[in-house]
């Protein structure tokens, strides 16, 4: 009888894996090796005219070209983006928080439809959303300058010019993101339980004291996730700079990520280029590892 | 229609011995309860009658067959679970055929037998309905017709009552012994509620910790427990148990549970001293207790406390460090904290081995 | 009294702001829907417009006989609609697997699954560079085909996950009483469990179709442009004629209807498959 369930348990065992087979060889081949095989293509001096398999193994040069060379635009690039990071978060964030606040109101009428309307420009592609966006801000047709001269002001040569362009990614990240930070938090708002809000009513608490005793202790964890994730988008913004203008004028906002698909396929450094990203993706993956250890941490304080 | 036999039924889970080697025959058309706390295994064994699980060692018998190795759509057996398990995308006319459209039956048949099968529980209104739309009630007969449609050899009962409210449940109770006994198909019920062990089954099987402790019909299982746990575990208000001692001096037999002593005659001093145990408990269910004058009082205690339940009351007396529930008729006039004598016949006592638990009168 | 005026003046306010909110939040939509249908000397005014003065259905008109639109929505559709096929046909199975089976390593992989999708982000251009080399050497590239299976691929992990913690919400005793009214396992699974997960598996295809319709970095990278779906084909396009705005816009206003359309009629779904899943982040 044993001996029957074993050999039940391992009819299970075979369907089982049976059914996972097909799915994890497409996922390995398509996803996890070549994530593996970059990592050994940064080893090489793989780029344009040798791409289809005839590159050979040149140890740390790309490694050391990238952190040493004194033309490097590692430096640069990398500034460049944690510029972005520290501007763009914050914003993302406080519009993030600020919609979920006013919305998360039960005095706003018809709260319902218009949240999922706030939340449509989720479903639109992003970069369908960047491209409209860089007709708002054309120099020309754009609807930003025509307001600007409506009103009286010069037309503004949003694009290019760099610092301008900085503002622009930082308008558009904002609203490429505020549907998720605002669906994320709000979500946490209403899951706090109401009998709270009462029972400190009842123990005497005030409005900003029911908030700060009561909403940002409950809904930091989540707040907090939200924070890491979209960090970790904003450090890896690559559809925002490289639609609304190639990361330019002249390459000086290339942030990581646009860098790193130039260099390979306008280029054709593939070995320089994946050398890159494998230090960019430490880099992101320590940053990522980081804030979630860094939240439940927290978290774990707070309950 | 078909008796239902385990022998020496044994599964673990693990480490964890769910089934203990159970050995429990259910003769055809018969109405069997496994009856036991959570975690007995009760449900276990029913999974194992219907090859939802593959029992470690022992066989399942079902009619004369050996049944271990068949597959549950193999057995001609019908459940109904405790959740009911309707299929929720499924109308209850799709519920109740889909046993049989998965037999290939054919469908002027599969649509008679429905309608009649509707007809007798009274669902037929309700064929166009999804699960949703039911009512706790209606969802309940609407999973007994899945398992009538098919007039299978044996009926599975998983708790299904257990998700009623106190009134249907007690109305289904009699509707579903009736149908059974109608029907005449032999049926095993698990359940952890002994009022619907007692007042449903042709035989009930008291199971503890995967072990078996008794099998019996109802009034034998309440007048002869057969240890500490079905004694304790069946009848509510549960049956008084006071630790006690054998005392034998000279030719006479006492028992002696300090706040009292009980003088014992005839065949059960006989019996006790042939035993020859000495720690005992006495078990005296409370509605053989009576209050009596000192004259022919037994036990003397203090009223502790009144519970009134209409027709009668539970009235719980102190006696030494124990409190004995005692069932009185209405009227009782006594108050808390009057010292009152009671007695009892010595026939109605029970007398059980404190350190194996098993009965010895 | 007063509270009760103080009440109502809130409601107010808090509504008209509300509203204004969503009005400049969704400017940009409005916006390019105005741009479709203004011709296209009007464009290039000194004055904002809120309403157009002259209307004018030219841009559609190009976009149906003159543009390549047709063509890259029949690339696009090729692709999305394969993603989906392929989507639903490894994810699946996997996901019941995970869901209904012991086996062994089962936690490590969907532990694996989770760490990937978490992670996986930050390799996005390193894996496109190798994933490029690869495909170039099995001279797999420009292949709608290939593409589609790679988008597959991508979504294996997180929708793994999402239709397995269905399936985990479906109690099992609807496996066990189907098998004991005599289903087989194919019975049991295509008349009763996937019937009943169906907004998991609906959100599923749901997800695929409309991250394969928007992608566009990896289409950009391997497609030429006989292949190109919208995304890239719009892209091309503003970098070509960046000035025909109109024309842009009819275009995206076609190109992005379908998947809001979709998102609307299914969000019911959608939210509840999620709600579901509840994956935890």
């Amino acid at each position: 009888m044993v001996e029957k369930e074993r050999t039940r348990g391992a009819w299970e065992s075979r369907i089982a894996f049976l059914l996972i087979i097909p799915s994890l060889i497409i996922f390995l081949f398509f996803n996890l090796y070549p994530i593996i095989y970059s990592v050994f293509l940064a080893f090489t001096n793989a780029e344009f005219t040798n791409i289809a398999g005839r590159y050979s193994f040149i140890g740390m040069e790309n490694f050391a070209k990238l952190l040493f060379h004194p033309d490097t635009r590692f430096y640069y690039v990398l500034g460049r983006t944690a510029l972005f990071v520290v501007t763009s978060v914050p914003l993302k964030v406080l519009f993030g928080l600020g919609l979920a606040v006013i919305f998360n109101s039960r005095l706003i009428k018809g709260g319902k439809i218009l949240r999922s309307l706030l939340i449509l420009p989720w479903t639109i592609p992003a970069m369908l959303s960047i491209l409209v966006w860089r007709g708002l801000f054309n120099l020309d047709f754009g609807a930003i300058n025509q307001m600007l001269q409506s009103w009286g002001f010069p037309r503004v040569n949003w694009l290019q010019d760099t610092t301008n362009a900085f503002i622009v990614y930082n308008i558009v990240e904002v609203w490429l993101a505020y549907p998720f930070m605002m669906t994320v938090i709000l979500a946490a708002l209403q899951s706090v339980p109401p009998e709270l809000y009462d029972s400190a009513r009842v123990d005497g608490a005030g409005t900003w004291q029911r908030l700060r005793y009561i909403t940002l202790p409950l809904i930091f964890r989540p707040l907090w996730f939200a924070t890491i994730l979209t960090s970790s988008a904003s450090f890896q913004a690559f559809l925002v700079p490289f639609v609304l203008n190639g990361g330019g004028p002249a390459r000086t906002n290339e942030m990581v990520m646009v860098y790193g698909y130039k260099e390979a396929f306008q280029l054709g450094n593939y070995g320089y280029a994946a050398a890159f990203m494998v230090i960019i993706s430490l880099i992101v993956t320590a940053f990522m590892l980081a804030g979630m250890k860094a939240g439940k941490m927290a978290g774990e304080e707070e309950s | 229609m078909a008796k239902v036999l385990l022998k020496n039924l044994t599964k673990r889970f693990g480490k964890v011995v769910a089934v203990d080697g159970v050995s429990v025959e259910a003769k055809d058309r018969e109405f069997l309860v496994l009856l036991g706390p959570s975690g007995c295994g009760k449900t276990t064994i029913l999974r194992c009658i219907a090859g939802l699980e593959i029992p470690d060692e022992g066989e399942v018998y079902i009619g004369d067959r050996l049944v271990n190795d068949l597959p549950p759509k193999d057995r001609d057996v019908a459940m109904v679970f405790q959740s009911y398990a309707l299929y929720p995308h499924m109308t209850v006319y799709d519920n109740i055929s889909f046993p049989l459209r998965m037999r290939e039956i054919p469908a002027s048949e599969i649509e008679e037998r429905v309608k009649k099968v509707a007809e007798l529980l009274q669902i037929a209104h309700l064929l166009d309905r999804k699960p949703k739309q039911l009512s706790g009630g209606e969802a309940q007969r609407v999973a007994l017709g899945r398992a009538i449609v098919r007039e299978p050899k044996v009926f599975l009962m998983d708790e299904p009552l257990s998700n009623l409210d106190a009134k249907l449940r007690i109305h289904m109770r009699a509707e579903l012994k009736r149908l059974q006994r109608d029907l005449g198909i032999t049926t095993i019920y698990v359940t952890h509620d002994q009022v619907e062990a007692m007042t449903m089954a042709d035989k009930v099987a008291v199971l503890k910790d995967g072990k078996l402790q008794q099998v019996a019909p109802p009034d034998k299982l309440y007048s002869s427990p057969s240890n500490l746990f079905v004694a304790g575990f069946i009848g509510s208000p549960p049956m008084n148990f006071i630790d006690c001692s054998l005392v034998l001096k000279d030719e006479e037999v006492f028992l002696d549970a300090g706040a009292f002593v009980l003088k014992l005659e005839g065949t059960v001093a006989e019996i006790l001293r042939e035993k020859g145990a000495t720690k005992l408990v006495i078990g005296i269910r409370p509605e053989d207790v009576s209050f009596v004058n000192k004259a022919h009082g037994k036990i003397l205690g203090e009223v502790y406390m009144k519970e009134p339940l209409g027709a009668e009351t539970i009235i719980d007396v102190k006696v030494g460090e124990y409190l004995v529930k005692v069932r009185e008729r209405v009227g009782f006039k006594t108050k808390i904290g009057d010292k009152v004598w009671m007695g009892f016949p010595l026939d109605k006592l029970h007398v059980f081995d404190k350190k194996t638990g098993k009965a010895i009168i | 009294m007063k509270k009760r005026m103080l009440t109502l003046i809130l409601t107010v306010l808090l509504t008209a702001s509300a509203v204004l909110i969503v009005v400049i939040f969704l400017f940009p939509i409005y916006w390019v829907v105005l741009s479709s249908i203004r011709p296209y000397g009007s464009l290039f005014t000194t004055k904002f417009e809120l309403i157009p003065s002259e209307v004018t259905w030219e841009a559609y008109t190009w976009l149906i006989f003159e543009s390549k639109f047709f063509l890259w929505l029949r690339n696009s559709l090729i692709v999305s609609i394969l993603t989906v096929v392929f989507t639903l046909v490894l994810v699946i199975p996997s996901a019941y697997s995970f869901s209904r089976f012991k086996f062994f390593g089962k936690e490590k992989f969907l532990y694996g699954y989770l760490v990937f999708t978490q992670f996986a982000g930050g390799m996005g251009i390193a894996g496109l560079i190798a994933l490029y080399a690869i495909l170039a050497y099995l001279n797999l590239l420009n292949s709608l085909f290939v593409l589609a299976l790679i988008y597959a691929a991508g979504n294996v992990p997180f929708n793994t996950w999402l239709l397995k913690t269905y399936f985990d919400t479906i109690p099992r005793d609807f496996d066990e009483a189907a098998l004991v009214d005599g289903a087989s396992y194919f019975n049991l699974i295509v008349d009763v469990l996937l019937p009943i997960a169906k907004p998991g598996i609906a959100t599923v295809a749901i997800f695929s179709f409309m991250g394969a319709w928007g992608e566009f970095i990896l289409a950009q990278t391997i497609l030429s442009p006989e292949n190109y779906t919208l995304p890239v084909g719009l892209y091309s396009f503003v970098g070509q004629f960046e000035t025909k705005w109109n024309y842009f816009s009819a275009m995206a206003i076609l190109f992005a209807v379908p998947v809001v359309v979709m998102y609307l009629l299914a969000q019911r779904y959608l939210q509840m498959g999620l709600a579901m899943g509840g994956v935890k982040k």
